[in-house]
């Protein structure tokens, strides 16, 4: 047992604290949320030369074979700093993806340039029921010779207005079977058929709607199994929700920095508020808040990297962030009184983030349902 | 970093649950919830000390094991898992007052006192609080002066945890009224049958009629020798307290909590399980979620002590023990919900065995956010320590 990071994962950690600190100050972030694409290319250059794309893919595809525990400690660090970049959509959604279902073929066709920088990546999932479940998704794929021809709506696809290529699940089997009848295909996002609208969300986070109409894909570019990729879409859904923890463990660490430094700094009847009980209570349940969120997160991504079983322990650290995030989110707000709810202050880049992570990639209810279950079985 | 526990300590804690579910076959105990503090069993003790499981963190030296704290929490885990009765050895004996003799004690109260700890032959009770001191801000009331070779203590205590149960009572009294009132304490050694010393009981509302009680100290004689080396200072005291009482205290209410579940998965209304009920499943579901981070801040908690942390001075135990208070409530208060009007009864025997006990482990754990340090200490105590937020206490820093 041993809940301190190693000499790498140090490394990892204070490598991104310095970068990030100085490329991604909230002015930049402020910049990213007004601008079109939402990210910047050149950063994105920066960040894969330091090997952060690459970070968990293997050797042979050009990455350094780390496991998600370091992908994690990158991945805080991204959180802390509110890093606008498609880095989740191209290496956790997809490229983790197609390193578990994709043919050798396909790995070696697109990590190798994920890895680079060169490429980005989306996963088009969710449509308008807005649910994580196999019957939400009726975007159809319907053979035709050697192609597949898709139609439909899906939403809330993180990035895709940038995305050179998409992920997408679609209806390939109305009949209901274990897989859900459901296939994952690779398309080209410049396909024809194709349209994009940047959704306007309190994050600012650049979801979009994507439209299908008869676009064509070939049958070559379907990744994993026919009918069957409900399996690897539940993998993705752990490995997203464990990723977003991360991140807002990051974020929340620093909506609480901020909040100590207000309470220490801002004079009440003579004294600053931080001595007050009341005050003083806020902050600690903030601390327990981030500890847990912590703790339960790395405990998820150890197993995962360990590939030990962790459905409950990945359904836990979401759970427990969608609910802490948002006491400390409230607390912060609260301490800092009415100028933290100005956009002018910083607080609120903050605490709109860790507000738009508790829905994503399952939200307390669908956690707290299999935590039932695998409890009560 | 590594989550899991190593073969080694799997194996451990199957050797605890295998000899616990043959105490429990055998009829030497009969599961109860708050037994680790209520239940008081002597053949189960020895049974226990037999097995080398009083003390385990005691170093060789000292004839202990010298296991881990993560050892020691595994140990404890099971043990109140199975609704164990722990009162005569744990907390008190195996590492609150060991760990005060291993620390300050004379080589004699080592030689003497320590083996038979391990023996399972030591139920010790701290006389700390007072009506109208404490021992927080150093304020006791109870005086200790020198006669001779005898020590004279006069005073009186409160909250004396399992009192009449004990066969040592740790007292704390001033030596120094003349110190600063941080540092005019000593601890001694008492008898609690020598004369002068007066027990009462005071009965709870979980029903437990003396688990807790008021200690009376009218001229009690003591020899010289019982006196405990080393000034207390209050910060010391808490100290002390933290080290005792913040491990485990999330695992406090585990033994109610399984037989929960046990309940809703075999007790059926309006013909369908408890737990298909939706409403029943989020009960569970969150208090697993807060289980599970209870327990990680507990071997946080347990692995940094392993590497000879100062628990007082560290925002993560404070947020330990103030988390696992909240959590033995919330608890309490769900298992009060699922079984409803039974939840009146005192016991419940319809409820099943530990269930039974529904309503008592509810009261008793009303207690959980006030033993050794109250919630509201604890928080702040957390902010200032993990956090370095001011103190309140300290003179205004500015003026407007």
């Amino acid at each position: 047992m041993d809940y301190t990071l190693s000499e790498e994962q140090e490394m990892i950690k204070k490598t991104a604290r310095d970068f990030l600190t100085d490329k991604c100050p909230t002015e930049f972030v402020r910049e990213m949320e007004e601008d079109e694409k939402g990210y910047s290319p050149q950063l994105w250059q920066e960040m894969a030369g330091l090997g952060w794309m690459g970070l968990v893919f293997p050797e042979k595809y050009g990455g350094t074979g780390c496991s998600f525990l370091e992908l994690a400690v990158l991945l805080e660090e991204m959180g802390y700093a509110l890093l606008p970049s498609p880095f989740s959509p191209t290496v956790v959604l997809s490229g983790l993806l197609i390193l578990d279902a994709g043919s050798e073929e396909q790995k070696q066709k697109y990590l190798p340039d994920i890895v680079k920088g060169e490429v980005i990546f989306t996963l088009a999932l969710i449509e308008s029921p807005a649910r994580y479940d196999t019957a939400s998704i009726t975007v159809k794929a319907t053979a035709d010779n050697n192609d597949y021809i898709l139609s439909g709506t899906k939403l809330f696809v993180p990035d895709a207005h940038v995305a050179d290529y998409l992920l997408c699940v679609a209806r390939t089997n109305e009949q209901v079977t274990p897989g859900g009848g459901l296939t994952i295909f690779i398309i080209d996002a410049k396909s024809p058929g194709i349209g994009y609208k940047v959704l306007k969300t309190a994050a600012s986070d650049k979801l979009c709607e994507v439209t299908f109409e008869q676009v064509s894909v070939a049958r070559g570019n379907i990744l994993g199994r026919l009918d069957q990729g409900w399996g690897e879409v539940e993998k993705v859904i752990q490995w997203a929700a464990v990723a977003k923890c991360c991140e807002v463990v990051g974020i929340m660490k620093r909506i609480l920095e901020m909040t100590v430094e207000y309470a220490k700094d801002r004079i009440r009847w003579h004294r600053a508020i931080g001595s007050f009980q009341g005050v003083q209570t806020d902050c600690a349940r903030m601390l327990a808040d981030i500890d847990g969120a912590r703790l339960s997160t790395y405990q998820a991504a150890w197993r995962l990297s360990e590939g030990l079983p962790c459905r409950k322990e990945v359904a836990i650290a979401k759970a427990w962030m969608n609910q802490a995030s948002e006491r400390v989110l409230s607390r912060g707000h609260q301490i800092h009184g009415g100028i933290g709810l100005c956009v002018e202050h910083d607080l609120q880049l903050y605490t709109r983030r860790a507000k738009a992570a508790q829905p994503t990639w399952g939200d307390t209810d669908f956690y707290k349902e299999i935590v039932a279950e695998v409890t009560l079985k | 970093m590594d989550f899991g526990f190593s073969e080694e300590q799997e194996k451990f804690r199957q050797e605890v649950r295998d000899f616990l579910e043959e105490e429990e076959r055998r009829g030497t105990f009969k599961p109860v919830p708050h037994a680790w503090t209520t239940g008081y069993n002597q053949e189960f003790t020895s049974k226990v000390a037999q097995k080398g499981w009083i003390s385990i963190w005691l170093p060789k030296e000292y004839g202990g094991l010298g296991r881990s704290w993560v050892d020691h929490c595994i140990l404890y885990e099971e043990m109140v898992r199975y609704g164990a009765p722990l009162a005569i050895h744990f907390h008190h004996a195996d590492f609150g007052f060991a760990g005060t003799i291993v620390r300050q004690g004379s080589e004699e109260q080592k030689r003497e006192i320590l083996p038979k700890i391990l023996r399972g032959e030591i139920s010790e009770t701290q006389c700390a609080s007072e009506p109208m001191g404490s021992d927080l801000d150093g304020t006791l009331k109870t005086t200790a002066v020198l006669d001779g070779d005898e020590w004279v203590i006069n005073g009186e205590k409160i909250w004396a945890t399992h009192a009449p149960h004990s066969n040592i009572l740790t007292v704390y009294a001033v030596t120094d009224p003349q110190a600063p009132k941080e540092t005019r304490t000593n601890e001694f050694i008492v008898d609690p049958t020598t004369t002068g010393v007066t027990i009462r009981p005071l009965p709870m509302l979980s029903g437990h009629p003396d688990n807790l009680a008021m200690v009376y100290f009218d001229n009690v004689r003591v020899p010289k020798t019982n006196l405990i080396p080393g000034r207390r200072t209050a910060e010391a005291m808490r100290s002390m307290a933290a080290d005792h009482a913040y491990l485990h205290r999330i695992m406090a209410i585990y033994c109610l909590w399984d037989a929960a579940i046990k309940f809703v998965k075999k007790t059926k209304r309006d013909g369908k399980l408890l737990s298909q009920d939706p409403l029943i499943r989020s009960k569970i579901a969150q208090i697993e979620i807060e289980l599970e981070i209870g327990r990680l801040f507990n071997y946080r908690i347990a692995v940094s002590k392993d590497k000879g942390f100062d628990l007082f001075h560290s925002g993560e135990a404070m947020v330990l023990k103030a988390y696992g208070a909240e959590f033995e409530q919330h608890v309490a208060r769900t298992v009060m919900e699922i079984v409803g009007l039974y939840g009146l009864l005192m016991p419940a025997p319809e409820l099943g065995p530990v269930l039974e006990e529904a309503a008592s482990a509810y009261h008793y754990a009303k207690s959980a956010s006030l033993r050794s340090t109250p919630l509201e200490y604890l928080w702040c105590r957390a902010a200032m320590e993990g956090l370095g937020l001011p103190s309140y206490i300290d003179p205004p820093r500015r003026t407007i």
